[in-house]
């Protein structure tokens, strides 16, 4: 890897590591490999959204063209969010694509993505079934997103998500994929039978 | 120094040539010292007289032994102590003046006339032959006029604080400024006193500002490599890359890759990397430059050194510069005549860029076939930057190419109309 991007991986690290943001437990990186190719980074859901609470895990990819090149982002923890796919975690946001700014940092990028949590982009989605949702059924995109964050984030649970557990549990009973019972009900606003028929075909 | 008097060269048409002798003068006819060795005997080798000659009787110089009223030192070191009356030898008498009178001459200096003036003009001493003093007389008036002159001259040595020769020493000691510390000043000489004054104040003036640089410089990190600019390895790396339009700093290297990034579009890598304000050039400075006067003039010092030099794109008429007229280098055609500047076409191109569209003749028949995708537009998208590259307009053609292969389907195109 070029030494430029090496050393300010270095820098941005520390950069992150002494951060306000890191001591408030919003943002944390962790090193995977050696050669400052690969790290692992955590943002916390942020307050008054439906991640409060949870944690979300990113694989950051540094590319040999760094700081030139942003570095690859996505989401390793399942989120419902208009601009990142449920499937895959892969982000949409101009920063990270063809609005990247040399001078931009690992810790400028993790804070944006906590942004991105807070304010969606349902124009410009990643996820059309999530951003359709967002847009037509704000209410229930709110609590399908909470569900996710408590399912796969560490969100804390409350009483009233209780109907979307006992769902999720009466597909899995019926010998589906937990997670894909958890799919299907999401995008078909929680309706058992159709999502029982998506699942069949 | 001037060029050689009359009088000098006199003198030195009768010292013989030492690399002549050797038979490698490269100056021949024109070489300022002898080479008649007619009426001189060929130097004695000295290695003859050591009895270490490796030529024998081949050798180029003489094989003789020492006459007796020529004595020679073996070893080419020149030995005051052992001159000889009969050597003729005017000494630059450095050691009369340290003994102490003018008159007060050696013993083996008893039949030289000295004198102060002619010391510089001593000849050269040649290893391995006798020491030949400068022959001929020179007029006493011309001499006189000399040591008046020399006396006028300031002391260099006093000058840096210590002259050997204190108050005995035939120069002038100057008066201490105390702006530089140097004794520099002429007594007797007030306008030579101003002039360097001022020159102390303006230097001053200039050390202070270079400190001033200095300080502001030696701590600024890029905003791309994020080192410090002034510790970065090598040191040709240590230049600061200065944007017209904001004022954050980055290292001349890391701004410029930035700015012929090809992956993103031309609005993103013209913008600076922090602010996104947009800036035309990027200027290449030492010294971190902030106030803004200051940085109207670094430009414009850019600006003139580059008018100066030859486009090489333009290359004298021959080629074409898309830039024309308003290039920042040099168009000139090889009578001196300069290019009539003249504002570049600029068309809209299919990916919202401008681009500048002058001179390129070839691809008029591809506009034509693309031009209902384009169109004019006024914004300024010019950008002299020195070491811009034109892989661009390849882009540019390819695209061109692509449409006109692929059908001119203009659904990709057509929100380009309205916008």
């Amino acid at each position: 890897m070029a030494n430029i991007a090496v050393a300010r991986i270095k820098r941005e690290f520390r950069e992150v590591v002494k951060s306000e943001e890191a001591a408030k437990c919003n943002i944390r990186v962790e090193l995977i490999d050696d050669n400052f190719t690969e790290l692992r980074g955590e943002i916390a859901g942020p307050p008054e959204t439906p991640y409060e609470g949870g944690k979300f895990l990113l694989e950051i990819k540094i590319p040999e063209t760094y700081p030139f090149n942003p570095p690859k982002v996505k989401f390793m923890t399942k989120i419902w969010h208009p601009n990142i796919s449920s499937v895959t975690g892969a982000i949409c946001l101009d920063i990270l694509k063809d609005q990247w700014a040399a001078a931009m940092t690992l810790r400028t990028v993790l804070l944006s993505l906590q942004a991105l949590l807070s304010a969606a982009e349902p124009d410009d989605p990643q996820d059309a079934v999530v951003a359709k949702q967002y847009k037509e059924n704000r209410h229930l995109w709110e609590k399908t997103a909470r569900h996710w964050a408590q399912e796969y984030a560490e969100a804390p649970k409350s009483k009233k998500d209780d109907e979307f557990y006992d769902k999720v549990s009466q597909l899995a009973e019926m010998g589906f994929d937990r997670h894909k019972a958890l799919t299907a009900l999401s995008a078909h606003e929680w309706n058992m039978e159709r999502a029982t028929q998506d699942l069949i075909s | 120094m001037a060029a050689a008097t009359p009088r000098e060269q006199a003198w030195t048409r009768q010292v013989l040539c030492r690399f002549f002798v050797s038979g490698v003068c490269r100056y021949g006819d024109t070489c300022r010292y002898s080479h008649d060795q007619a009426n001189k005997a060929p130097p004695v080798c000295r290695f003859f007289l050591k009895n270490q000659c490796a030529f024998g009787d081949k050798c180029r110089f003489a094989h003789v032994s020492s006459t007796p009223d020529e004595p020679r030192s073996p070893s080419p070191t020149f030995q005051p102590k052992e001159r000889k009356s009969s050597l003729k030898v005017k000494l630059t008498d450095l050691k009369s003046q340290e003994t102490g009178g003018r008159n007060e001459t050696s013993p083996g200096l008893s039949d030289t006339k000295f004198s102060w003036s002619k010391w510089t003009d001593a000849a050269e001493f040649v290893p391995g032959q006798p020491y030949r003093g400068k022959i001929g007389t020179e007029d006493e008036e011309a001499s006189k006029v000399d040591l008046e002159e020399t006396r006028k001259l300031l002391c260099p040595y006093a000058m840096m604080g210590s002259c050997r020769y204190g108050d005995r020493c035939i120069y002038t000691h100057g008066l201490l400024c105390e702006l530089c510390g140097s004794y520099c000043l002429h007594p007797n000489d007030p306008a030579q006193q101003s002039q360097h004054m001022e020159q102390c104040v303006s230097d001053h003036e200039k050390d202070m500002e270079h400190s001033f640089a200095v300080a502001r410089s030696k701590d600024i990190q890029c905003g791309i490599c994020m080192e410090v600019i002034w510790d970065k390895t090598p040191p040709s790396e240590r230049r600061f890359g200065i944007l017209s339009n904001c004022n954050h700093p980055f290292c001349l290297s890391c701004i410029r890759k930035w700015r012929s990034a090809r992956q993103f579009e031309k609005k993103i890598v013209r913008s600076c990397p922090e602010c996104r304000v947009k800036s035309d050039f990027v200027t290449p400075s030492q010294y971190w430059v902030v106030e803004s006067a200051e940085k109207t003039e670094l430009i414009g010092t850019y600006k003139v050194a580059l008018s100066k030099k030859p486009c090489k794109y333009f290359n004298q008429g021959k080629g074409t510069c898309p830039f024309g007229g308003n290039c920042f280098y040099l168009h000139a055609y090889p009578d001196g005549r300069k290019e009539e500047p003249k504002p570049p076409r600029k068309v809209g191109g299919s990916d919202g860029r401008f681009k500048i569209m002058q001179n390129y003749n070839l691809w008029d028949f591809f506009e034509q076939r693309s031009s209902r995708h384009m169109r004019l537009n006024d914004d300024d998208e010019l950008d002299g930057e020195s070491d811009i590259s034109w892989a661009d307009s390849d882009d540019w053609l390819d695209e061109l190419l692509f449409y006109y292969y692929s059908g001119g389907d203009d659904s990709e195109l057509s929100d380009f109309d309205d916008d």
